[in-house]
């Protein structure tokens, strides 16, 4: 058990109502304050939903009619103050622990017997994004490269003109227009707006052009692929036994499980289609883990027994986008939303009161000498891969580190039969520990400290294949 | 808002299908695979990028700015335009000889309309048949007085006598019974003539 100082403040930007319907908000002064709130919850939810976050702070703190605010911004800081042992307790609010920004939407003051409160819902700048129609009446050209595309796109909104996009791919980002045959004729390479289309649903389609994924980050629109965001190097690991509690895991057996992805695009009287996995990248195929033919499904005769006959191609997931005239960016595109439909296998979700990721695990090879840095948990972001490990004295003979004999032995002692301990043994070791943070909630309470509820789902890893 | 229309308002169909809107700007690609107009849709005043269709792909009217357009949009998706028809108003109205029912191609102001292959331009105007029947009329009345007088010719022989008419005489006559045919029919009788397609001098 460690100890911890959690601390949150949260720093309001308050636009004061000066009850003039003429009056012109932007020429208003904003005011800053930070406050100390009494609970505050921060639920980052996956990459294309807005996230929220609640608080409550005691009226003594914010003695505010909420007629007299007109709008207000806000961004919350955590920090465990333990991180430096014998430093000042008060946190200073900055870039380091800032763990969300954005807007409140319903402010409600309640008093009663045991308390006098001020309560804050609100939602991220996606939300901003999402509410927001676009509304310039005009084409918007994907002739410049991405990231020059979408700060042009958000400039139109002064709102979002100060959210930066930022590349995460590791490479650079492409000119959407270029992909179209027509790149360079008079009046092409132009996106038309629908009637009702938000600023989200618009980034949202130029991103999945480019074949990547976004999401909005603090004040920061993040570009990224869904592989990217599983770098080995920054695994976090959980062990349940050590620093998790309340684990669950749930895989929906009647899901659709078996798929092959297809991406079309019209050009000219032709269609030119990418089907992943077959005819997905070497590179990416290798990268993901996922062999370069098509994904079958078993079907079953009539009477029980498997059906070799012929093959059997899993259903093919179709996709249409418009004016690609390039294999290789329809394979891009293909790949990312593979990536994005494989993580729906398997899901589920754990608490910890640690505010550190920290303990001791193996490595995929058994390694128990591996070591690994502390990692700050409220700076853990959305699509962040973690290794999530159970560790129990007495569920150490079945664990997926151990060899496939233990395994089995353990299972026939309790009482299965052979065959059904030898297969389950076996299949218990090319489990991948590796998750990948779907949404997570954090929560500091002036009464319960710090809690983080992660939800999380599987990643294809497939490094287990070779092992016995 | 009750349950029923709170889901009818989240499931309503926001795209548009159909559209009207004014040309705005014309974008011809090099090679001639398509051209992309600028359509500010009415009456909101959104402009959207469409590609141009014409009645046939080599029976083309190229639209002028500020034409009034039908667009179409496939399934409903902005990015996928087409400009349909073009509508008529009141500046550019329906011309007069298709008012009475007719079917009328008329080019427009300063523009030609071209008969030929899609590769080529073309530069032999058409003839103006009425014209044509007359000059044909009265050239084959010259010709007929020709072969009439070539068939009767005599002149003043060596001895000082006047010649017997032509040997060919007959078949002169011949000619002219030919030249009085012909301009009968099929030209004085306007069978030469279409009754189904007409055409004007221009300017």
């Amino acid at each position: 058990m460690s100890y911890y100082y959690p601390r949150a403040a949260v720093k309001l930007r308050i636009l004061p109502e000066d009850f003039q319907l003429k009056s012109d908000a932007s020429l208003q002064q904003v005011l800053e304050i930070i406050v100390q709130a009494k609970n505050v919850t921060v639920t980052v939810n996956d990459y294309k939903t807005t996230d929220t976050f609640s608080m409550d702070i005691d009226y003594k703190n914010f003695p505010f009619d909420p007629r007299t605010i007109r709008s207000c911004g806000v961004t919350i800081y955590m920090q465990d103050m333990e991180l430096v042992p014998g430093a000042a307790t008060k946190l200073d609010a900055g870039l380091t622990n800032a763990v969300y920004g954005g807007f409140v939407d319903e402010e409600t003051i309640s008093f009663d017997e045991s308390k006098r409160e001020v309560h804050f819902d609100g939602r991220d700048f996606t939300a901003l994004l999402i509410d927001q129609k676009y509304q310039v009446n005009t084409p918007i050209s994907f002739n410049s490269r991405l990231d020059v595309a979408l700060t042009s796109l958000l400039a139109n909104f002064k709102a979002t003109a100060q959210i930066t996009v930022v590349n995460k791919t590791g490479g650079t980002l492409p000119i959407i227009a270029s992909f179209d045959p027509a790149f360079g004729a008079p009046l092409a390479g132009m996106k038309n707006v629908g009637p009702k289309e938000s600023y989200w649903e618009i980034i949202q389609d130029m991103v999945n052009r480019a074949g990547l994924i976004c999401f909005i980050h603090l004040d920061q629109l993040i570009l990224t692929t869904p592989k990217n965001q599983n770098d080995s190097t920054d695994d976090i690991k959980f062990i349940y036994g050590q620093n998790v509690k309340n684990l669950t895991f749930k895989r929906k057996l009647g899901r659709f499980k078996g798929f092959n992805i297809q991406v079309r695009s019209r050009v000219g009287k032709r269609v030119l289609t990418a089907k992943i996995p077959e005819e997905a990248t070497a590179a990416w195929a290798a990268a993901f883990g996922v062999s370069r033919d098509p994904v079958q499904i078993p079907v079953l005769k009539p009477d029980g027994s498997l059906d070799t006959s012929a093959q059997h191609f899993a259903p093919y997931i179709t996709f249409p986008v418009p004016n690609v005239g390039n294999k290789d960016q329809l394979i891009r595109i293909g790949q990312t939303l593979y990536e994005q439909y494989s993580l729906q296998q398997l899901e589920g979700s754990f608490e910890t009161t640690e505010m550190l990721g920290r303990g001791q695990t193996k490595d995929t090879t058994g390694d128990t000498r591996q070591s690994f840095t502390q990692y700050d948990l409220t700076q853990i972001a959305k699509g962040q891969s973690i290794v999530l490990e159970i560790d129990t004295d007495d569920l150490a003979e079945i664990s997926r580190l151990k060899d496939v004999p233990s395994r089995e032995q353990y299972l026939i002692r309790r009482s299965y039969d052979k065959n059904v301990a030898a297969i389950f043994a076996k299949t218990m070791g090319k489990f991948s520990p590796r998750f990948q943070i779907k949404s997570y909630q954090m929560t500091i309470n002036n009464n319960d400290g710090w809690k983080l509820k992660v939800d999380f789902q599987n990643i294809i890893d497939l490094t287990q294949r070779s092992q016995p | 808002m009750n349950d029923l229309e709170l889901l009818r308002e989240i499931f309503k169909d926001a795209r548009l299908h159909v559209g009207l809107g004014t040309i705005a700007q014309l974008g011809m690609a090099t090679d001639g695979s398509a051209l992309r107009v600028m359509v500010n849709l009415l009456p909101e005043n959104r402009q959207v990028v469409a590609q141009m269709t014409f009645a046939d792909v080599f029976s083309v009217t190229i639209p002028e700015i500020d034409d009034l357009a039908v667009v179409a949009f496939v399934d409903g998706h902005p990015d996928d335009a087409w400009v349909l028809k073009l509508v008529n108003t009141n500046e550019e109205p329906i011309p007069v000889y298709a008012r009475a029912g007719n079917t009328m191609i008329a080019p427009r102001v300063g523009k030609k309309v071209g008969i030929g292959r899609n590769t080529s331009t073309p530069t032999q105007p058409l003839v103006l048949g009425t014209v044509l029947q007359t000059l044909l009329s009265n050239v084959l009345d010259k010709l007929k007085e020709l072969s009439d007088q070539i068939a009767n010719h005599t002149h003043i022989g060596n001895l000082g006598y006047a010649t017997s008419v032509p040997l060919t005489a007959a078949e002169f006559l011949v000619l002219e019974a030919d030249f009085l045919g012909y301009k009968v029919s099929p030209v004085d009788d306007a069978l030469v003539l279409s009754d189904i397609a007409f055409t004007e001098k221009g300017s």
